[in-house]
């Protein structure tokens, strides 16, 4: 039955490429589809004023309040944090953010800056060993947002693409192939 | 809905379309319940200073804490726990406002025999310790703060007002 | 499935589903516990698979009634338009 699926989806191929119009137009389709979903991730950063408004929950260090697989919605438009709030933030030059929750909070007399640190729920210590060599605090600059927000299992999806990588074009082929050879719309 | 696929994917979008909902709906309808139900807070103050010393360049206190506090009151369906902690804060020279965490707990919605939280002379989780060296002399607050996680939708705060948080000093010289 | 039938299976899950989880959604609440509206929810969409997805013989009650073939006819063939 795999067979006829793909013989079918390689019929339609073939026809599509015999009629350019046509063609176009699924191109089109699918390149407003992207565009799209641009759109609305960058509107998102813009209000949120982080730049990523929305993560996956990676690890186990925040359960059992979060998940591997809980996304979560971040906010970054206010400047201040507060000692309890969850943040998520990233060490300078590693790719990786980080949900935890902070532990310690150091506000400066003069300049209003703070210093944090910061903890996983499930964790033993707090997290000055996950930060650079010889940093011992974060700053707010570090800090991409505040969690506010949170829907259960619907970054499922992530953890199986991160898990296996090959999934990934797997997914886009698929999802390629089905806008550029359906006819609705 | 002409072929099996078609009619599988519909039942299992439409599926998740309407738990989304409800699960949304679950979080409006107890938007505004913290404002009638809020935790009884008994007690919370110092026990016992253990010790306040000079470690490693920096001022550490080392103390335990009573505390009584019923939770139940904050928990309602949507709410899958409760992570409440108690919060230290003083003022130095160096910084107008010093908060520290210095115990805390997860109290879950599976448990409720957790939610009644009655502990006396508890030791410090994570010990007090200032940036510098000026805990000596210090007036330290002590405040019960705990955060909703919800099943789904907004995380909020919750705290002990600051009028009502017990204070102690703290020694003027090392012990 | 003929057309009758997949507008009856689309009315089907819509209503069972949607059923389902209103009335999983009150009694969860009245027992402020998320669980059951799950629950429910899932009981929901697994009736709904069951007698909406397969080809059932009650499906297939309004067969579209196809002309009889004309043999020999010549049908000219113009390029599709679509």
């Amino acid at each position: 039955m795999i067979k006829d699926i793909i013989d079918k989806q390689v019929f339609e191929l073939k026809k599509l490429w015999a009629n350019k119009r046509q063609l176009t137009f699924q191109v089109l389709n699918l390149a407003m589809i992207v565009f799209s979903a641009l759109m609305i991730w960058k509107g998102l950063m813009f209000v949120t004023k982080s730049e990523s408004p929305v993560v996956v929950v990676l690890s186990g260090s925040m359960e059992p309040a979060f998940q591997r697989g809980d996304i979560l919605f971040l906010n970054n438009a206010k400047h201040q944090v507060f000692v309890g709030d969850v943040v998520v933030f990233k060490i300078k030059d590693r790719d990786i953010p980080i949900v935890h929750r902070i532990l310690k909070v150091h506000t400066d007399a003069d300049s209003g800056e703070v210093e944090l640190l910061t903890k996983g729920d499930n964790n033993r210590v707090d997290d000055r060993g996950l930060y650079a060599p010889g940093q011992l605090w974060l700053k707010r600059e570090d800090i991409l947002g505040k969690a506010v927000g949170t829907l259960r299992y619907v970054g499922m999806v992530t953890i199986a693409l991160n898990d296996y990588p090959v999934l990934k074009y797997v997914l886009v082929g698929m999802m390629g192939l089905f806008v550029l050879t359906n006819k609705e719309g | 809905m002409h072929t099996v696929w078609v009619r599988l994917n519909g039942v299992v979008f439409f599926g998740l379309t309407v738990l989304l909902c409800l699960s949304c709906l679950a979080a409006i309808s107890k938007i505004g319940h913290t404002s009638s139900h809020a935790p009884v807070i008994e007690k919370l103050e110092l026990k016992s200073l253990r010790s306040l010393k000079s470690h490693g360049g920096v001022d550490r206190a080392l103390l335990s804490f009573d505390l009584k506090a019923d939770m139940t009151p904050a928990f309602h369906w949507n709410i899958k726990q409760l992570f409440v902690y108690v919060v230290a804060s003083y003022e130095s020279t160096k910084n107008r406002n010093n908060q520290i965490v210095i115990w805390d707990k997860i109290v879950e919605s599976i448990h409720p025999e957790d939610m009644m939280i009655e502990l006396e002379n508890v030791f410090v989780k994570y010990a007090l310790v200032d940036q510098g060296d000026e805990l000596r002399g210090k007036d330290v607050k002590l405040q019960l703060m705990w955060d909703h996680m919800p099943i789904t939708g907004l995380l909020y705060m919750g705290e002990q007002p600051l009028s009502e948080a017990s204070s102690f000093t703290l020694p003027t010289e090392y012990q | 499935m003929d057309y009758k039938g997949q507008q009856l299976a689309e009315l089907l899950f819509y209503w069972i589903i949607i059923a389902f989880g209103a009335v999983g959604w009150v009694i969860g609440y009245m027992h402020q516990d998320f669980f059951i509206v799950f629950k429910f929810w899932l009981v929901g969409v697994s009736i709904s698979v069951v007698l909406c997805v397969p080809d059932w013989p009650f499906y297939n009650r309004n067969p579209i009634e196809w002309l009889d073939s004309v043999p020999n006819r010549q049908v000219e063939s113009k390029e599709s338009s679509k």
